[in-house]
């Protein structure tokens, strides 16, 4: 597939005729209509398609109108959309354009990012044979921003034709060595972003901390925990618009990784404003879980029917029903949660806990750095571990792996947050065998959940229309969940050995030291 | 990726006229598309202004070497592709009949392009042989043109009987009226009748038109040159057909 196309930066001097007679003037040109181009730019919220090279635009306005999907080495793709102020792939007519946008989006809703108007001009370059071998576009936009219109650089974009690289390295050596003209530092569509002010893309839910070896520890927890703070924010206005799903579950994440640093980084806090804001965060993660609960019943629908039950899929109709019903009622009390003022007082205070001065802070270790203290936490709870990791046995309770998730997910979060402030060699390889004992985990607590929550359906399921044969249906897919528990205990003592091996605990103990005290 | 062979055993019937233009309105629609020339004369090729040759000789595809994507030429239509014609296809046959597996040779060209396209249009050099058999074994939709005569039914007819004959499962088929002449009263008949009475044949009919015939000095497909002439109509209505029989492929 040809390679994304180059743009490059036109004099703003140089109106659209001007440019054409100075291309035309050393190149085999065929010019095309000119027309003009009104479009809202899309992604997800964290710019999945940005980061996979594609761009989605549609017309703006509430009309129905077609969704355009533009990818390096294809034709623009279109596909029919119903006015709405976002899109899941899921919702979109079968085909090519909703397959492609599945890949990448998953479960992402489309919002729009910027719109932007342009005139365009096409031109192809052409060879001897009156063949296309480059198409050329001029482009001159805008980035629309309400009743603002900001004038973009005007550029020309390059687009290789397949099998011309001759044609291509020939034209792009007349453009910018006899015409100097100078590459464009992005693509017009992230122009227009900046343009407006927005966020090239998207909003990551994971926080971006580069600490330093030798940081104090309070200045540390304060970076973390105001990134924290700010994703969770970011994130509260698409939980509340029920844009997607993953909304509610990167506020949710947010949360719980600000309630892993108070925990791991216990003594570096005032005890007692660290303990509201540990009750609160606590509160959320309470408010936010039943609709979070719903929300993976509903999106792993599909996986939910293993055979011999998926061939029951339409007996099983009234249990989605039921689900929907479910999380319809308990958004309604998470929407008022989340407008509620415990909500805003509690965001408040885990920011100005995270923005107290170093100096203000109280807890006996705000001074220690940030390496000694949380190397201490990641050798303890890995030891842990390994201990608790080992004493589990065929007869352990299912709530003895489920403790072992939980240690889990805390020495991933110390890993995540403060992984960088040691080797990568060391730190890369726990996180993958963690992850991969994490995987089996979940499998088996999700199952184990899933199981709990749809027996907890099986009255209400009962009194629904068709609800007979929907029990029975349920009946095989509990059994298939219990079979799934069954396979990931199975797989549960090899993974445990890969992450407790003796070569693994020889590595942590001698990263990750032990604090003096 | 879906592949759809036009194929007649009659040559000068608009098989690579179809080729071309469904190549293009497939490829507005946003398929990923190429055509593979397979006709020696190269028709396809000059139609799309690119030179008929592979580099590195089009037997070397057939024998498994070098990746069919290094050789393809973009076309003035954005999204279609063209695997260009090579001179040395004259002797496919033998090439073929030298390989192990040889209906699978296309196939296995194919396969290497799967992920790149959507849809793959052969146009192929009018015979029945192993290369036919060979593209029966690589569509999924066989696209025939059938010129009105009583003569060109019973071909039809005839390739019929041979697939469903074969041992090979045989790819679907759909037929179609080309070269019609609305003066000519059997072509109207035909026309109205062969639809009605053999389910494999599209109502969509491309008539005898000078600007199909243009598309050799113009080089360029109809449906671009003159979206709204009727045959350029008359190609948009078989596409849509084509495309309907395909998405109802499994």
């Amino acid at each position: 597939m040809p390679p994304t196309p180059i743009e490059l930066l036109l004099p703003p001097a140089l109106d659209r005729q001007a440019a054409v007679a100075l291309l035309a003037e050393r190149l085999a040109l065929e010019v095309g209509r000119a027309r003009t181009e009104d479009r809202l730019v899309l992604d997800s919220f964290d710019g999945r398609l940005r980061a996979a090279g594609l761009r989605a635009e549609r017309p703006p306005g509430r009309r129905t109108g077609q969704l355009t999907l533009h990818e390096p080495g294809a034709p623009p793709r279109r596909v029919e959309i119903a006015p709405s102020k976002r899109h899941l792939a899921s919702e979109l007519p079968p085909g090519p354009v909703r397959r492609r946008l599945a890949e990448v989006l998953e479960m992402r809703a489309l919002v729009p990012v910027v719109r932007l108007r342009s005139s365009v001009l096409p031109l192809a370059v052409l060879n001897g044979d009156a063949k296309t071998v480059v198409r050329l576009v001029i482009e001159r936009a805008e980035a629309v921003a309400g009743s603002r219109r900001i004038p973009l650089a005007p550029r020309l974009a390059v687009e290789p034709v397949l099998g011309y690289d001759d044609d291509l390295a020939r034209t792009l050596s007349v453009l910018r060595d006899r015409l100097g003209l100078e590459p464009a530092e992005r693509p017009v569509s992230d122009e227009a972003v900046v343009a407006v002010g927005g966020r090239l893309g998207g909003v990551s839910s994971k926080p971006k901390v580069a600490l330093a070896p030798g940081t104090r520890a309070d200045a540390a927890a304060a970076e973390v925990l105001a990134q924290l703070a700010g994703i969770a924010e970011a994130n509260v206005p698409g939980t509340i618009a029920d844009v997607d799903t993953e909304f509610l579950h990167d506020l949710r994440v947010a949360v719980r990784r600000a309630r892993a640093v108070l925990r791991e980084l216990e003594g570096v806090h005032d005890p007692q404003r660290r303990a509201h804001v540990r009750d609160e965060l606590k509160w959320i993660q309470g408010v936010t879980g039943p609709v979070r609960d719903l929300d993976v019943q509903l999106l792993g629908w599909d996986e939910l029917l293993p055979a011999p039950a998926g061939e029951r899929a339409a007996e099983l109709e009234p249990l989605r029903g039921l689900l929907e019903r479910r999380r319809a009622r308990e958004f309604a009390h998470l929407r008022r949660s989340l407008r509620g003022a415990r909500f805003a007082t509690a965001v408040a205070d885990w920011r100005a806990l995270a923005t107290t001065a170093p100096a203000d802070t109280e807890g006996p270790d705000a001074a220690v750095t940030i390496d000694a203290l949380a190397a201490d936490r990641i050798r303890r709870v890995y030891r842990r571990m390994v201990r608790d990791g080992s004493a589990i046995g065929e007869d352990s309770r299912p709530e003895a792996l489920h403790d072992l998730r939980k240690r889990g997910k805390e020495l991933r979060y110390l890993l995540e947050m403060f992984g960088g402030l040691f080797d990568p060699k060391v730190v890369k390889p726990m996180v993958k065998t963690l992850k991969q004992l994490q995987d089996v985990l979940g499998d088996f607590q999700d199952t184990a959940v899933q199981s709990e929550l749809l027996r907890g359906l099986r009255d209400d399921l009962a009194a629904e229309r068709g609800g007979p044969a929907a029990l029975i249906a349920l009946g095989a897919v509990l059994d298939a969940l219990a079979a799934a528990q069954v396979d990931a205990r199975d797989h549960f003592a090899g993974s445990l050995a890969t992450f407790a091996a003796a070569g693994q605990r020889a590595l942590v103990r001698d990263t990750f030291p032990k604090r003096a005290t | 990726m879906k592949t759809v062979a036009t194929y007649s055993i009659k040559g000068g019937v608009g098989k690579t006229s179809a080729a071309v233009n469904l190549g293009t309105l497939a490829a507005r629609d946003g398929l990923r598309t190429l055509i593979w020339d397979l006709d020696p004369q190269g028709a396809a090729s000059f139609l799309l202004r690119i030179r008929p040759k592979v580099k590195g000789g089009g037997k070397g595809l057939i024998r498994g070497k070098g990746d069919p994507l290094s050789v393809m030429k973009g076309t003035d239509v954005e999204g279609l592709d063209l695997l260009p014609a090579d001179f040395s296809y004259r002797h496919l046959d033998i090439e073929l009949d030298k390989r192990k597996q040889p209906l699978q040779r296309l196939r296995q060209v194919l396969d290497k392009l799967d992920g790149s396209y959507d849809l793959a249009i052969l146009d192929c050099a009018p015979s029945i042989s192993l290369v036919s058999e060979s593209v029966f074994s690589a569509a999924d939709l066989l696209l025939v043109p059938i010129v009105p005569s009583t003569l060109s039914v019973r071909t039809f007819e005839q390739l019929q009987g041979f697939l469903a004959g074969a041992d090979e499962p045989a790819p679907a088929v759909l037929a179609f009226l080309s070269m019609v002449d609305r003066r000519k009263k059997l072509h109207l008949e035909l026309t109205k009748s062969l639809p009605a009475t053999l389910p494999a044949v599209a109502e969509t009919a491309i008539p005898s038109a000078s600007v199909v015939e243009l598309m050799g000095v113009q080089r360029a497909p109809v449906v671009a040159t003159l979206p709204r002439s009727p045959a350029a109509k008359a190609y948009v209505a078989l596409w849509e057909r084509v495309r309907d029989t395909l998405d109802a492929l499994p």
